[in-house]
Parts: structure tokens; sequence; C-alpha cells
């Protein structure tokens, strides 16, 4: 028979129990999710892995929990099974309360330690596969991201090629249509000066002439010039009428 | 001897409006100093020496004779002045302009030539304008000839314009507008017009007004 008081100092065990394989599980979320929580900081694009490792977790925690229930369950039902039978002493049930309770601490402890195993190499697993995933996806990136370098780049040589054509092309014209113009005027500018020339070309001989000859020329050389211009008259009939 | 005798004695030595003039002013005087002096025997000869003028209005005095002389009496000396003055008036006359004041030999030879070649009693205004350089410009009956340079100048254009166009580097067509008439340069002009090259410039005459 168990006495009142080893009822009671059993029950505190379980729930201690109970306690701590709670806190664990919470410990074990936290880092988890806390380690999420910087994947997510680095990538926005692995929000599928992450969730993925958080569904892994949950389901390691869960089978966890499960298995602790069903350790906490064995045990109530062995404690239980023990109380019922009645059969044991106190001193044997003590020890084997404690052996059973280091059992159950020690099975706790290897599954808390599997557990955390498990969850250690699927985290390990699923950096990996992140990491992975993000080289993938960073090379893939990067492919993508030469290509589209280069054929923006190919684009705007195109650009700029066909732009300094037309710009060539335009000013070439321009410059074309200017010194078409200028030679234009310069023709036209020789045409009015040759014509002008040509225009008072007797009047600047005539002149030349005047300045030069005329103190050259004695008194009787201007009078020869005179009877002969007056026989020239005479002779187209000046005189006639 | 009427007027008009007299007139056709002076213009048979004197060529030229100006001479006429001059002969005229020193016939006056010599005149008056015959007739209108103590001395009412006075020769062209005393009067020659006396004012000693040139030796061609000298040699114009003396040639003149006593028949001209013997016309003149105390009582009509001025009339028939002025009526030679006035039968200058109706005399043919042509404006000759010369580029230069041509010595009294040369004027002479000049008023000669168109004693010659033009009515007798022609007689001629002489005015000096340099643009008659080379040859010389007349109006004759209301018309202006040119014969000067640029006459010439103008009338062998084309040989000139060739001349010139072989160092031109890009020989340019002759203007039509430029178009060389052979003919003279002459001009409708209206009357005679007093002082020396008082004529409107010859180069602005229109071409072919005859």
């Amino acid at each position: 028979m168990f006495l009142p008081m080893q009822i009671d100092y059993l029950l505190m065990t379980l729930v201690a129990l109970t306690v701590f394989l709670g806190a664990s599980q919470l410990a074990v979320l936290f880092l988890f999710t806390r380690m999420m929580r910087d994947l997510k900081g680095d990538h926005s694009k692995n929000e599928e892995f992450a969730g993925e490792a958080k569904v892994k977790s949950g389901e390691i925690l869960q089978r966890a929990t499960s298995d602790a229930a069903k350790i906490i369950s064995d045990a109530r039902s062995s404690g239980l099974k023990f109380v019922t039978d009645e059969k044991m002493s106190t001193k044997e049930f003590a020890e084997k309360f404690t052996q059973s309770m280091e059992m159950i601490e020690e099975s706790f402890k290897n599954q808390i330690h599997e557990s955390a195993t498990k969850a250690d190499k699927s985290f390990e697993s699923l950096l990996s596969e992140l990491q992975k995933t993000i080289d993938g996806h960073m090379k893939q990136n990067e492919t993508v991201f030469a290509q589209k370098t280069d054929a923006m780049v190919d684009k705007t040589e195109k650009l700029m090629g066909a732009f300094t054509a037309e710009l060539q092309g335009k000013v070439k014209g321009q410059v074309e249509a200017e010194i078409a113009a200028a030679r234009k005027e310069i023709s036209e500018y020789r045409t009015r000066r040759l014509a002008i020339i040509d225009e008072r070309i007797i009047d600047i001989i005539e002149q030349v002439m005047e300045v030069v000859l005329a103190k050259k020329m004695s008194v009787a050389d201007q009078s020869d010039l005179v009877y002969k211009s007056l026989d020239e008259a005479k002779k187209e009939h000046a005189f006639g009428k | 001897m009427t007027s008009e005798q007299l007139f056709t004695t002076i213009l048979g030595a004197t060529y030229t409006t100006t001479d006429f003039h001059r002969r005229l002013s020193l016939l006056r005087i010599f005149l008056e100093k015959k007739y209108f002096t103590a001395n009412g025997n006075l020769s062209t000869a005393d009067f020659v020496k006396s004012q000693n003028p040139e030796q061609s209005d000298a040699t114009f005095l003396a040639s003149l004779g006593d028949e001209f002389y013997s016309a003149f009496t105390h009582e009509n000396i001025y009339k028939i002045l002025d009526d030679l003055e006035a039968e200058l008036k109706k005399a043919p006359m042509v404006i000759l302009y010369v580029p230069l004041r041509f010595p009294p030999p040369e004027v002479e030879k000049i008023g000669m030539w168109f004693r010659q070649n033009l009515p007798v009693n022609v007689i001629v205004d002489m005015k000096v304008d340099s643009a008659a350089f080379g040859g010389c410009m007349f109006v004759w009956n209301g018309y202006m000839s040119d014969y000067s340079l640029r006459y010439l100048l103008m009338k062998h254009k084309d040989e000139v314009s060739n001349v010139i166009g072989k160092y031109s580097p890009q020989p340019q067509a002759t203007n039509p507008s430029n178009s060389i008439n052979s003919t003279p340069l002459r001009s409708a002009v209206g009357g005679t017009s007093e002082g020396q090259a008082n004529l409107t410039n010859p180069k602005n005459s229109t071409n072919g007004a005859r």
C-alpha cells in the first residue's frame, strides 16, 4: 500500500517530468523558430523551405510529445499497477519507482537526445538543401542576370549605334547643306562681283588710261586724237543731220 | 557792208565763241578809241602796239581790212556790235568737249576742221571735260555724240572682255543687258549751256538717241 504521502510524491514527480518535457519542447520550438526567422531574413524566397522545416520540426516535436505522453502514460499505468497490486513495499516501490523514474528519465533523455539529434540532422539537411537551393537560385539568377545584362548591352549597343548613325546622318546632312549653301553664296557673290566688274570694266580702264596717259600724252597727241575722233564722227555721219 | 557780211568776215579767221567774244571786245575798244577820242586816225598797228593783244588777235585785227572798218561810223558802232552779237546767236553752233584746254594754234586747227567739214559759218563752243579723254564729245543739232576713249572701249568691249576673261578663273558670260552698241554714244540735249564743262555727264547718256 502506498501512503498518501508517497502518492503525492509520485504525482509531483510526474508533474515535474511533464513540465520539464513541455519546457524542453518549447525550447526546441523556440530555437527552431528563431533559426527559421533568420533564414527568412536572408532570403524571402526561402519561405517555402522554412515552412517545410517548420512542418518537419512540428512532426518531430509531435512525435516526441507523443512518445513522452506515452512514456508518462506507461509510467502512470505502471505506477497505478504497482499501487493496485499493493504488493510492493514502500521501499521496493520507492526503489522501483526510482528505478522506473530513472529509466523514464533515461528514456526521456534518450528521446530528447534522439529528437534533438533528429532535429539537428533535419535542420542540417534542411540547411544543406536550403544552401543548395540558394546556390542553385543564385546560379540561375546569375545566369538570368548575365543573359538579361547581355541582352540589355546588345540592345543598348544597337540603340546607340542606330542613334549614332542617325545623328551622324543628320549632322552630315546639315553640314553638307551648310557647305552647299556657302558654296552657292560664294558662287553668287563671285558672279555678282564679276558682273559688276564686267559692267564697270570700261569705266575702270578708262579711268586708268586717263590717269596714266594724261601725264604721258602731249597736247599735240591729244589734239591728234580729237581730229581722229572728229574724222570718225564724220565717217559715221554724225554731222549729217 | 551789212552786219551779216561783217559777221562772215569775222568768222573767216574766228572759229570759237571764246575767240569771237574776245575779238569783238577788242574791236569795240579799238573803235571807241578811234571814234570817241582825239586820235581819229588810229591804225590797227598802233592799237596793237598800245594794247599788246595775243598774236592771233593782232593778226585778226590787221586782216579785217579797210572795207570792214569803213562800215563803222560814229553813230552805228554800238548798233553794229549788237548786231554782230545777234548774228552769233543765229549762227550754227557745235558744242565741243575736249579733255584739256588747247593752246590757240591747236584751237585754230580744230576750228578749221569744223569750218572745212561743216557749214561755213559754224562756230565752235569749246568746253573742257575730262570725260572726253582720248577723243572728244560734241553736241550738234541738239544731239550729243561721244567719240572719247570710252566710246572706243565700248566699241571694242568684246575684245576687252575676252582679254580680261583670260585672267578670270571662271569666265562669266556677258550680260545681255551690257551688249555693246557699236554706234557712238548719243543723246539729245536741250539747247546749249554757258560755262565750262557744264554739260550733263556724257557717261550717263543713253545710247542710240539719234
